[in-house]
């Protein structure tokens, strides 16, 4: 693999007494999409901004010196709700140094690319959110940078509009650019190339979500009722699955109780239940990496 | 149904308690609006600068210009340039608002050049202060000068008199036969010694025509009496409109308002939970400006205290449903004060309160009439200052009393369809 | 079984715009039920008309019993809502908040103060009760916003994008909370366009355009629509066959 086009080597940041995130190391590489995992205050969005240099670390270093070659696109950012589409993106165009023309060029073609060619001439308030956030991608990359920071750009974002994103993220990174993605949605690892799994301000593991998920110690089972029809008893169903040897966490889910259970020997369903292996998922190799049981059992 | 508004009412108190900004703005604008109005906005100037320049050189110019000095509203200003051209400069440079020009040949006996008065008229209230004054200015020259007249003119007349008495008694003298001449010269000689019958001029004089000037009701005219009554009403306007306005506001900006129209509470039941506590906010503040003004400005109510205090909740309810009505309008706060003084400061200016309404053009007069507090000043003065009652008042009041009723009735209206 | 609200046919339309377009919808007693759809597609209208704060253009619904057209007033007097934005007024207190909606429910005196000492307890909010609601984090805020909700016992608790922004912790432990309340007899319906959180409930409703397009559980929904992949592969796959 070429040279990182973003590292950050054992950065750390404080706020006064709070940590808000500590010894990261983590590299982007050009051509390749990592999403950065994490619960509200992780720490996504100060790493997000320690990696596109909006901050200084107060430990460790990152590299190299992005400023300007970096596309940097905030939770909040401030799209100008009373300029049209258009407008915005000449704009931000504009602002990053590009031409007149070269800004109509690229801006049309940008805008066909993310499908909002035809709402040129709407207002930015007007938009959808997905909308919204198709523009924002597109003012943030009108200027080619090579590499794209996003802090958390689907959030409250309705799933297909989500799914359409990141397709554009994957082109954008096949067409070689470095791109890093803070995300509050596990489901979203899939499109990743690499994840970064974000707890508490440090990085309890990076990697493919495939292989992260196979780390996962415990082997996910589902408890069920056996018994059709009628109310699922939830509070009976956790009181069976807890009584199970080598239970680590349950979790009432729908109709039935997810199990993780330790040990190699699968336990035997209890009579008038169903027991059943299901497939691990990261959000359960996340849980088990943040020590969720510790957090979870202790009640 | 009482239970829910009560929760709502209650729920409110809470939060303009715990809100320190607002309650602050609470006390302190009603208080610095009176403290303005009262003070700052007064319309009498105490010492006028006046320039005095006499050249007549007469002794009536030395008095007038000696009453001019003595005169204690006017601080006297001696000009460098002690001419017409001095005076004009003196103006230009805002040195002087006023200005008394005693011409050469004032006050020479049979002259009829007369005193200048010169005023600024880019200062509109010194020049009209300064047009009347001059009047009691004048006050002691002119007895003064009437004496004198009186005088001189008896005296001239009685020489007069005394001389064409001795002209006749000669003629009649010479028509006698020489031999009685000197009987009848002695005998009218000694008639004409006797002391003159007093002459009464009284029957003759010229009568004084100069007015004895009273001012009822507010004789030093002050501004204050006559501010503060409209002064309450613009108060209770101002925040209770705004308060009830931002109160209903910040619940929809805040997303509780959702909330609240899922729940069991009626439309009607949330308008008055939210109106109640502001209520209470506009007869607190009515209470601290008429209780302020009173101490502050030694003022005395002269009319009928609970009849205005009734009539006074009339523009509380107009209020209320004007700041209900707003809250339909504005989307965010900001906007909600943005229309408040949007409605409370025009209606202020034309209304009465400051300038007389039939000051303003009949076009903006007929305008006015729109507005409820037009019709809420001339209740406020009239029974705050002359102790009127509701004999006289009854047409402001029933407007009143109407506007009241319809604002909060559209009001509901509006806020009823918003809530939907 | 019964059914804590039934729709048949259900439309509202706004002029030329059909928001809910011939729902019809079936939800057991004591049963979590997810309606999942994008953003305007009609989930909080149909919420709206459930509620009672909107008479339907067409088609008839009943709500624990009481007809949606004319007993509205019943319907919000006992199914118990709470909105996306968590509506809990910052200025006050945890506990001024959890009395303000009880008194609003009815609830007065000692059995105000108990139901509000039982549900601090239970959210796990005691030692909170007198903070600012302002104060909170985004999961205790959801805590709480959701003992305001059911302060009155509702047998049905109509619960619009509760857990948009919490992280899945906190997801968690909020769904314990449905999920207890769903074991004692309450009906839950969730709005969500978060495709995990629709694995929690025990039927699931796809909204698309105002239409329900697909009803079961989640298994049944997978594998109908999934293609072998997850909940979002359905959505995805119903959400394109719609437009063709």
């Amino acid at each position: 693999m070429s040279s990182p086009a973003i590292e950050l080597i054992g950065v750390s940041k404080h706020f006064g007494a709070i940590s808000a995130v500590s010894s990261i190391d983590l590299a982007v590489h050009p051509g390749e999409l990592v999403g950065l995992v994490g619960p509200d205050g992780a720490g996504k969005t100060t790493l997000a901004r320690l990696a596109a240099g909006a901050l200084a670390p107060s430990e460790g270093r990152v590299e190299p010196e992005s400023r300007g070659r970096v596309g940097y696109l905030s939770g909040r950012f401030s799209l100008y709700p009373d300029l049209t589409v258009w407008e915005n993106l000449h704009f931000f165009a504009q602002v990053y140094g590009m031409t007149r023309t070269e800004a109509a060029a690229e801006g049309s073609r940008l805008l066909q690319w993310v499908g909002l060619d035809s709402f040129r001439d709407r207002l930015a308030g007007a938009l959808s959110g997905g909308m919204r956030q198709k523009l924002a991608l597109v003012c943030a990359v009108v200027h080619h940078p090579p590499t794209l920071i996003l802090d958390e750009p689907t959030t409250a974002v309705d799933p297909i509009a989500r799914a359409e994103f990141w397709r554009l993220l994957q082109e954008q990174a096949r067409h070689g650019k470095a791109v890093l993605v803070t995300t509050p949605y596990l489901d979203e690892a899939s499109y990743c190339d690499r994840v970064g799994l974000l707890h508490r301000g440090k990085l309890l593991a990076v990697g493919q979500a495939t292989d992260l998920t196979q780390r996962l110690p415990y082997q996910m089972m589902m408890l069920t009722a056996q018994e059709a029809g009628g109310r699922p008893r939830r509070g009976e169903l956790v009181a069976v699955a807890e009584s199970l040897p080598g239970v680590v966490w349950t979790q009432p889910l729908g109709t039935g109780v997810r199990i993780a259970l330790k040990g190699d020997r699968l336990p035997d369903s209890p009579a008038g239940y169903g027991l059943a292996p299901v497939a691990s998922t990261l959000e359960d190799a996340y849980l088990w990496l943040s020590d969720y049981a510790a957090e979870v059992m202790k009640r | 149904m009482l239970q829910r508004i009560f929760a709502l009412a209650r729920k409110e108190f809470i939060q303009i308690r715990r809100d320190k900004r607002t309650l602050a703005m609470m006390i302190f604008i009603p208080l610095l609006w009176l403290v303005l109005f009262g003070y700052a906005f007064s319309f009498d100037i105490d010492d006028l600068s006046v320039a005095l320049v006499d050249l007549s050189g007469t002794e009536t110019g030395a008095k007038v210009a000696s009453a001019i000095r003595e005169y204690e509203r006017f601080d006297v200003i001696d000009l460098a340039d002690a001419t017409e051209a001095g005076i004009d400069d003196a103006f230009y440079r805002n040195q002087i608002k006023m200005a008394i020009f005693l011409p050469p040949g004032f006050g020479e006996a049979g002259s009829d050049v007369q005193m200048q008065v010169l005023l600024d008229g880019s200062d509109l209230f010194a020049a009209q202060t300064g047009a009347r004054l001059i009047q009691s200015a004048m006050e002691p020259v002119q007895a003064d000068m009437r004496l004198e007249a009186t005088e001189r003119f008896r005296e001239e007349l009685t020489s007069q008199l005394k001389a064409q008495a001795e002209v006749r008694t000669q003629a009649l003298l010479e028509q006698v036969p020489p031999q009685l001449q000197p009987q009848l010269g002695q005998a009218l000689a000694a008639a004409t010694q006797a002391p003159a019958p007093s002459i009464d001029l009284g029957a003759i004089a010229p009568t004084p025509t100069a007015p004895e000037l009273t001012i009822l009701y507010n004789p030093d005219l002050k501004s204050a009496p006559v501010m503060i009554p409209g002064l309450l009403g613009m108060v209770v306007m101002f925040m209770t409109t705004l308060m009830t306005a931002m109160g209903v506001v910040r619940e929809r900006e805040h997303g509780t308002m959702e909330q609240l129209v899922v729940t069991p509470i009626r439309p009607f039941e949330l308008m008055i939970g939210k109106i109640i506590p502001y209520f209470f906010v506009g007869v607190l503040d009515f209470a601290l400006v008429y209780f302020a003004g009173v101490y502050l400005f030694d003022l005395t109510f002269a009319g009928n205290l609970p009849l205005f205090m009734g009539l006074s909740l009339l523009l509380v309810f107009t209020t209320l449903g004007l700041g209900l009505l707003l809250s339909t309008v504005a989307q965010n706060q900001q906007q909600a004060m943005q229309l408040a003084m949007m409605i409370v400061m025009p209606q202020v200016l034309v209304s009465g309160m400051i300038f007389p309404l039939t000051s303003l053009p009949k076009v903006i007069q007929y305008i006015a009439y729109l507005f409820p507090f037009t019709h809420y000043v001339p209740i406020a003065k009239g029974m705050f200052i002359k102790g009127q009652d509701l004999s006289l008042l009854w047409v402001p009041a029933t407007v009143l009393a109407f506007y009241s009723v319809a604002v909060v009735t559209v009001a509901s209206l509006r806020f009823r369809k918003r809530l939907g | 079984m019964r059914l804590a609200i039934e729709t048949k046919g259900l439309t509202r339309r706004f002029g030329e715009f059909t928001a809910v377009d011939q729902v019809s919808l079936q939800v057991a007693e004591g049963s979590v039920m997810g309606l999942l759809g994008p953003n305007g597609a009609g989930k909080t209208t149909l919420i709206r008309l459930l509620l009672g704060l909107l008479a339907p253009s067409g088609g008839e619904g009943w709500v624990l019993g009481h007809p949606l057209a004319t007993e509205a007033e019943a319907i919000r007097q006992r199914a118990g809502y709470m909105s996306q934005r968590f509506s809990l007024y910052n200025d006050l207190t945890v506990a001024e908040n959890l009395s303000f909606y009880g008194q609003v429910y009815g609830l007065r005196g000692s059995d105000l103060a108990t139901r509000r000492e039982e549900l601090l307890g239970w959210a796990g909010l005691l030692d909170l009760q007198r903070s600012m609601a302002g104060e909170l984090s985004g999961g205790l805020r959801q805590r709480l916003a959701f003992a305001c909700a059911i302060m009155h016992r509702p047998p049905l608790l109509l619960l619009d994008e509760p857990t948009s922004g919490v992280d899945a912790v906190s997801r968690r432990k909020f769904w314990d909370l449905i999920y207890d309340l769903s074991d004692r007899g309450t009906t839950v319906l969730v709005t969500t366009h978060y495709m995990d959180e629709a694995e929690y409930c025990d039927q699931l409703g796809m909204v698309l355009a105002g239409r329900l397009v697909a009803a079961g559980t989640p298994n049944e929904l997978r594998q109908a629509y999934g293609d072998g992949g997850g909940l979002d592969s359905v959505f995805v796959n119903l959400a394109t066959a719609g437009k063709k």
